[in-house]
């Protein structure tokens, strides 16, 4: 699959004054994005992602390093016409309305005015900013959350094939939110590549099928989303429970409690162990209710990285774009023991992708195991449970764009 | 280049709402229909004064329009961060910052023609009124604030290509002193000249050749003096306005070449 971006070593230094010393707002940053593929590019401010962005968009040069755009130099011209940027709380010319805006930003991609102008009321009405009260405003009268939108529709007049997105939803109340949301989801349903940099995790963790965390300029994290916040432990829960196999899980598991009458415990995610435990049960006369995979949120995983709590790799990658992408990730480093979640490892209510990315629609996971059933020994073998899929709501972009 | 007068467009079309630049058309416009006021002296005093006023004015006018147009051209477009959406879509820089030049010549067209053409009519009445012996075709005086307009070209490219690498405050008294000193060129001439000292003689030298002469641009005096003779009209006017574009020009290649590498 070919690279949508691929950056090498990219560093990029700013002087400080009366020191000798330069600092790194990027470091070293070497990464590849696929086509097709939506990226989280996630750090706290300041981390070096809008630095990225600018050297990926040709506004400012790196120090050292290189990167391509859909084959290209970053800020080439050619590259340009094929994609898209909506800066984080972009701004407008405040004398102009949200179509004059659009015309404006059609007619720099060489649209002639009166066709610029037709797609500019398309795109205005698509992001909700067609209605008589808001078509004769003026930028300077929009709200924060109009003005995002404003961004939203210039950012789609070339039909891009790669988007670069900073904070997208950032400052946005929840139905745009939602509605932003649904959008992003519909341009990956279109296979539209797409760098996405959010502080809103949870729409990252719904919308990428990768993400990386940035931190003072270094990568410390990249990976499928379901590898990076695939727990490490797994919960029992077992009824039924004899005395005799109450001691057995105590032995194994000394943290186990009873809840409800169940007995909860955890265990490592670890096959081997699961089975031994899910055979121990069985010939102790329980019923296992549930296993449930101890799934991380992509929040926790971003303050374990950014708290420095944890260190993943040496100062680089705890998995490598050959999870997901492996014809262009042939430079990655580190470690690829992270297999793609299965299901069965995806708690009640997830939204969870069946691999990194080659299925494009979102299931909810619904994991229920007994003991003794066709169910449980096929979730041993690492089968999927039952699952029903959940559509993205809007399908708007895609009338508008006739796809 | 379409896409440059796209930006140059815009750029007209933001400039013309802009509130310090109307301010400072209106009281040029005020100041030229005042002239209507005078009244107490001799109707060639009169007159002259009316085409000497009203020629400062719209100078003076053009001048301060220029400066703190062109000085916020570009770094106002980095401030408010619109530079970003332009520059991500497939426009190049030479196209941004010339379509902003031209943008900014297109709005001192608009305000300078604005002043011209009441200037003219005000001149016209007040000559009809007056009926001298040695009446002029009013629209002779278009000769003179195309000379203006031509300086200020001029004066734009100056603070365009200053203000790649400067702050527009700093731009600002540098542009204004340039334009002094430019204006102050067959002094730096004679200084050039007569200088006993060879190093000062080679600052002045090198002051005369390389600040524009925006002193050349004055076409006033002829106008406002009929004595004072211009020996080739057709000449003077054409060689300043080659003068005009070919030094406008060069500034803003380099500026472009400058602003290539700049990082927004």
């Amino acid at each position: 699959m070919p690279a949508a971006i691929e950056i090498k070593n990219l560093t990029k230094q700013y002087p400080v004054p009366l020191k000798r010393e330069a600092v790194n707002a990027v470091d070293n940053l070497s990464l590849t994005v696929g086509e097709g593929e939506i990226f989280g590019f996630l750090g706290a401010n300041g981390a070096g992602k809008t630095t990225t962005i600018k050297i990926l968009l040709g506004l400012i040069y790196p120090t050292q390093g290189e990167a391509s755009v859909l084959g290209r130099p970053a800020g080439d011209i050619e590259m340009k016409h094929q994609v898209s940027y909506l800066p984080e709380s972009p701004y407008f010319y405040e004398h102009m309305t949200a179509a004059e805006v659009v015309t404006f930003y059609a007619q720099l991609f060489g649209m002639k005015r009166e066709n610029a102008r037709r797609k500019a009321d398309e795109l205005v009405d698509f992001v909700g900013l067609g209605g008589k009260s808001d078509r004769n405003k003026r930028i300077s009268e929009f709200s924060k959350g109009m003005r995002q939108r404003v961004g939203i529709a210039q950012s789609l007049i070339n039909d891009p094939k790669l988007l670069f997105f900073d904070e997208p939803t950032s400052g946005l109340d929840a139905i745009a939110r939602s509605d932003i949301r649904d959008l992003m989801q519909e341009l990956k349903r279109q296979g539209k590549s797409m760098f996405l940099s959010s502080h809103q995790l949870e729409d990252v963790e719904a919308v990428c099928h990768r993400v990386s965390i940035i931190h003072k300029g270094k990568l410390r994290v990249i990976g499928p989303v379901d590898d990076l916040l695939q727990g490490e432990q797994v919960e029992f829960r077992v009824a039924a429970v004899s005395d005799e196999l109450s001691n057995k899980i105590k032995v194994v598991a000394p943290g186990s409690k009873v809840v409800e009458g169940r007995t909860v415990f955890t265990e490592k995610n670890d096959p081997e162990a699961i089975a031994a435990i899910m055979d121990m049960v069985r010939n102790g006369g329980g019923r296992i209710e549930a296993i449930i995979p101890k799934r991380r949120t992509l929040e926790e995983l971003f303050v374990e990285i950014v708290g420095e709590r944890i260190v993943i790799g040496d100062g680089g990658t705890a998995f490598t774009a050959s999870d997901a992408f492996p014809s262009v990730a042939s430079n990655s480093r580190v470690d690829s023991n992270s297999a793609s979640a299965s299901a069965s490892d995806v708690p009640d209510g997830t939204v969870a992708y069946s691999d990194a990315f080659n299925r494009p629609e979102p299931k909810v996971v619904e994991t229920v195991v007994e003991t003794g059933s066709a169910t449980e020994d096929a979730a041993a073998n690492g089968a999927a449970p039952t699952t029903k899929t959940r559509r993205p709501g809007a399908n708007k972009y895609k009338e508008l764009n006739g796809k | 280049m379409s896409v440059a007068l796209v930006i140059a467009r815009n750029t007209i079309s933001e400039a013309i709402r802009r509130k310090v630049l109307i301010a400072f058309l209106m009281i040029g416009l005020a100041v030229i229909g005042m002239t209507f006021a005078f009244g107490q002296f001799q109707a060639r005093q009169d007159l002259t004064i009316v085409k000497g006023m009203g020629l400062g004015i719209i100078s003076l006018a053009g001048i301060l329009i220029t400066i703190i147009l062109s000085i916020n051209l570009l770094p106002n477009e980095i401030e408010r961060r619109t530079i970003y959406t332009i520059l991500s879509k497939p426009v190049r820089r030479y196209e941004f910052l010339l379509g902003k030049y031209i943008g900014a010549l297109g709005t001192l067209f608009i305000n300078i023609l604005a002043m011209s053409v009441l200037f003219v009519i005000a001149f016209a009445i007040k000559q009809a009124i007056a009926q001298p012996e040695n009446a002029i075709n009013p629209l002779s005086l278009f000769k003179a604030t195309l000379m203006t307009y031509m300086q200020l070209v001029l004066l734009a490219s100056v603070a365009v290509f200053l203000s790649v690498f400067t702050t527009p405050l700093v731009n600002f008294f540098l542009s204004f002193a340039l334009f002094i000193v430019g204006n102050l060129s067959s002094f730096t001439q004679d200084l050039a000249k007569n200088g006993a000292n060879p190093l000062v003689k080679g600052f002045f030298l090198a002051v005369h050749y390389i600040v524009p002469n925006f002193g050349n641009f004055n076409y006033v005096n002829p106008l406002v003096n009929p004595e004072v003779q211009v020996k080739s009209e057709a000449l003077f006017l054409s060689q300043n306005v080659i003068y005009a574009l070919v030094y406008a020009g060069v500034l803003m290649i380099l500026a472009i070449l400058a602003f290539d590498r700049r990082e927004v």
